[in-house]
């Protein structure tokens, strides 16, 4: 009788904790099928938003309105077949010297500087240089600081 | 102690099988209550878990039904998109909110009409009213709405209102090849071009149709042919540019055109597909099939000579030339002037059915195979007496689409062997890049009778008809064509079909290009002429200048000498200002 009582424990204890494995399997895999549906819709949203900016994209891109914007703001026409060249040899050297096409009616020789001009050291309010527009800056430049 | 219990002395002991018997209900009992109260505890445990646990995700997922498994609860996918060979959208679907009422719950349905007229500026308020009061729950009052649409609706408030999340095609391109690619109804489904043929496969919404379009070819075309439509005064046109090489479209228009988002606002006209549906009389064009026939069945033909003093006289009717030369033509002067009369004494030299078995061959006589369904099935005569194959050698009297007509010609200058013209782009093992796959294997002319074409075509540009078209730098050769069309009691002088159908670089043909104006009336500019080298030939040249350059075709070596010079033996020069090319 105490055999029998303490198998049917046993298999009610069996049953209950079967059942609580099921349970708990069925929640895990109900909680991964929420978290994967979570990220089905993200990835949904996701893609969705790329078509949308893919169709933007190539909305603003047509090359009717391509056309229109190139010539209207920067005066830029269709090329022809004559901006097209026939291979690599077709291509200009850069690296030929530009050399100029005439001899020029004088040479410039810069005269020596006759000495060297010991300065003192500049004191803080010195080296803070005056505003001079660039017009200014080429007319001074090549004379030197402090020279007639 | 003994008598603690109170009905103790009414305790009986039971013995023998009414013992037993009592145990045996008691164990019973016990254990229907334990089934119970076990019965109790899965109901309350199955309760929470659809109450608590899973309602939380029921709400976060959007009513998503409890238990469903992600492919049965997952919205199927939306249709494919369709791009061109760079990958270009030329139609996608958005997701977009539509409007519907559950008219059991409106309360004042004059009211929400007049709000939800103030908010959607597309519906009337007639059609509104009479959508709320409509019997069950479920009515559509306004599909694929904007989100500012959409806002407006919700500031209304009304608990009758709801939306219900849709997919709308776009096309981003707009009216830049709707003939091609087609539109779809409200609900997605294909109504016309590759968005009818491939329906299903689009719809399943899993692979990216790619066509062999692009765009940036199909803009130029465009602009192209609208702009000498326009010039003169045509009421439609089509064209195409097309790879002599693997047979793909980079290009097809027929116009006018239409906004793909709102077919239903087209006129009938803009609707068709002049391209692949329409069937021309073509005219001059098919001098490219005739002269071919001539070339290939009889070899060294080139300095044969074609009496054209006279018009030709066959029964009741008459063959004329457009400008009569009044002399005898050799075969290249017939192609390059145009002459009906000795297109007409060349489909004679060939025989009726020699001439019938090229131009089956070359595929005239049977519809284009093409991917879309809107093809046209040509218009043969029946029975084909020998009047016709002395028209049909000047493309009269039998009726094809442009798209058949390229195609064929191309399978001539391409080298000889038969084109199809395809709008899906082939992938994988498909891929043509560079053998030549589209090019079957199925040959129509021998590779002689190709180059003498090519030579002929040259010769059209160099001197002849379609000196318009001629593009510095780019070796192009072409055919003008022009076309009286079929009206009561005969055929119209008024009404012409004017084309030309240009090839280039001729040395080594790569790329056709085709445009044909309905219609056209003759300008100033071009001292009233309305033929195909007037108005189509310099369309033609305009679209090879600008293609040409865009896909880096490299110019012609000057030095090279122009491939027509050869047939100059052939070519009589009257006076200073040498033969006088006609249409």
């Amino acid at each position: 009788m105490k055999l029998l009582r303490l198998s049917v424990f046993l298999g009610v204890a069996a049953a209950v904790l079967s059942g609580v494995a099921l349970f708990w399997t069925s929640q895990a895999v109900r909680q991964d099928e929420v978290r994967l549906r979570a990220l089905y819709y993200a990835a949904l949203r996701e893609t969705q938003s790329i078509r949308v900016l893919q169709a933007e994209w190539d909305y603003l891109n047509r090359p009717a309105r391509l056309e229109t914007l190139a010539w209207e703001s920067l005066a830029m026409s269709a090329p022809t077949a004559g901006y097209v060249a026939a291979g690599v040899a077709a291509l200009p050297d850069p690296f030929v010297p530009m050399l100029p096409t005439r001899k020029p009616a004088f040479v410039y020789v810069a005269k020596q500087a006759s000495a060297v001009v010991p300065v003192s050291a500049p004191t803080a309010a010195e080296t803070i240089a005056p505003e001079r527009d660039f017009q200014d800056l080429l007319d001074h430049l090549g004379r030197t600081e402090g020279a007639p | 102690m003994k008598n603690a219990f109170p009905f103790a002395r009414h305790v009986m002991k039971l013995v023998g099988s009414r013992r037993s018997a009592l145990e045996r209900a008691h164990g019973r009992l016990v254990l229907l209550g334990a089934f119970f109260a076990l019965a109790f505890i899965l109901i309350a445990a199955r309760l929470v878990d659809l109450t608590v646990i899973q309602g939380d995700a029921f709400r976060r997922d959007g009513g998503v039904e409890i238990g469903a498994t992600l492919a049965e609860s997952v919205d199927p996918l939306p249709r494919a998109n369709i791009v061109d060979r760079n990958g270009v959208l030329l139609a996608t679907s958005l997701e977009t909110p539509s409007l519907f009422v559950d008219p059991a719950l409106v309360r004042d349905p004059a009211a929400l009409a007049a709000a939800l007229v103030r908010a959607l500026p597309d519906v009337s308020y007639g059609d509104m009213l009479q959508r709320l009061q409509r019997k069950g729950r479920f009515v559509w009052l306004s599909r694929n709405l904007t989100p500012a649409e959409q806002y407006a609706v919700l500031e209304i408030g009304s608990p009758a209102l709801g939306f219900k999340t849709e997919y709308r095609r776009i096309y981003p391109q707009g009216d830049l090849a709707p003939h091609i690619v087609g539109y779809t109804d409200v609900d997605g489904r294909g109504l016309a071009g590759v968005e009818r043929s491939f329906d299903n496969l689009l719809a399943a919404g899993e692979k990216t149709l790619e066509l062999t379009l692009d765009v940036r070819v199909q803009h130029i075309l465009r602009r192209e042919l609208s702009a000498a439509a326009r010039t003169f005064s045509a009421t439609g046109g089509a064209g195409v540019v097309l790879d002599i090489e693997t047979g793909e479209l980079l290009a097809a228009v027929s116009w006018p055109d239409f906004d793909p988002h709102f077919p239903g606002t087209a006129d009938r006209t803009a609707l068709f597909n002049r391209l692949t549906l329409g069937v021309y009389e073509l005219g001059s064009t098919f001098k490219i099939f005739s002269t071919a026939a001539l070339l290939d069945t009889q070899r060294g033909s080139l300095g044969r000579q074609f009496d054209a003093r006279a018009p030709l006289q066959v029964g009741r009717f008459t063959i004329a030339d457009y400008h009569p030369e009044k002399r005898m033509l050799t075969v290249p002067e017939v192609f390059m002037v145009s002459s009906n009369i000795g297109a007409a004494l060349m489909g004679e030299a060939v025989g009726t059915e020699r001439l019938k078995a090229f131009y089956s061959d070359l595929g005239l006589f049977s519809p284009a195979r093409l991917e879309i369904g809107e093809v046209g099935a040509p218009l043969i005569p029946s029975p084909w007496r020998d009047i016709n194959t002395l028209t049909a050698s000047y493309g009269h009297g039998i009726a094809v689409s442009p798209l058949q007509m390229v195609a064929a010609a191309s399978s001539i200058v391409g080298g000889g062997t038969l084109v199809r013209p395809r709008l899906i782009l082939g992938r994988g093992a498909e891929v043509c890049d560079p053998a030549p796959c589209a090019k079957t294997a199925v040959r129509v002319v021998s590779p002689e009778t190709a180059h003498r074409m090519r030579q002929l075509l040259r010769l059209v540009v160099a001197q002849g008809t379609g000196k318009h078209a001629d593009v510095p730098g780019y070796m192009v050769g072409g055919k003008t064509g022009t076309a009286e069309q079929p009206a009561a009691g005969g055929y119209s002088r008024r009404h012409l079909i004017s084309s030309f159908v240009g090839f280039f670089p001729m040395d080594a043909p790569r790329y056709a290009v085709f445009i044909m104006l309905d219609g056209p009336h003759g300008t100033k500019e071009s001292f009233g002429y309305a033929t195909g080298g007037w108005v189509a030939a310099p369309a033609v040249g305009k679209v090879i200048a600008a293609m040409g350059a865009l896909l880096g075709i490299a110019p012609e070596n000057p030095a090279r000498g122009d491939m027509a010079e050869s047939l100059s033996q052939y070519v009589h020069v009257e006076g200073e200002s040498g033969v006088h090319a006609s249409e």
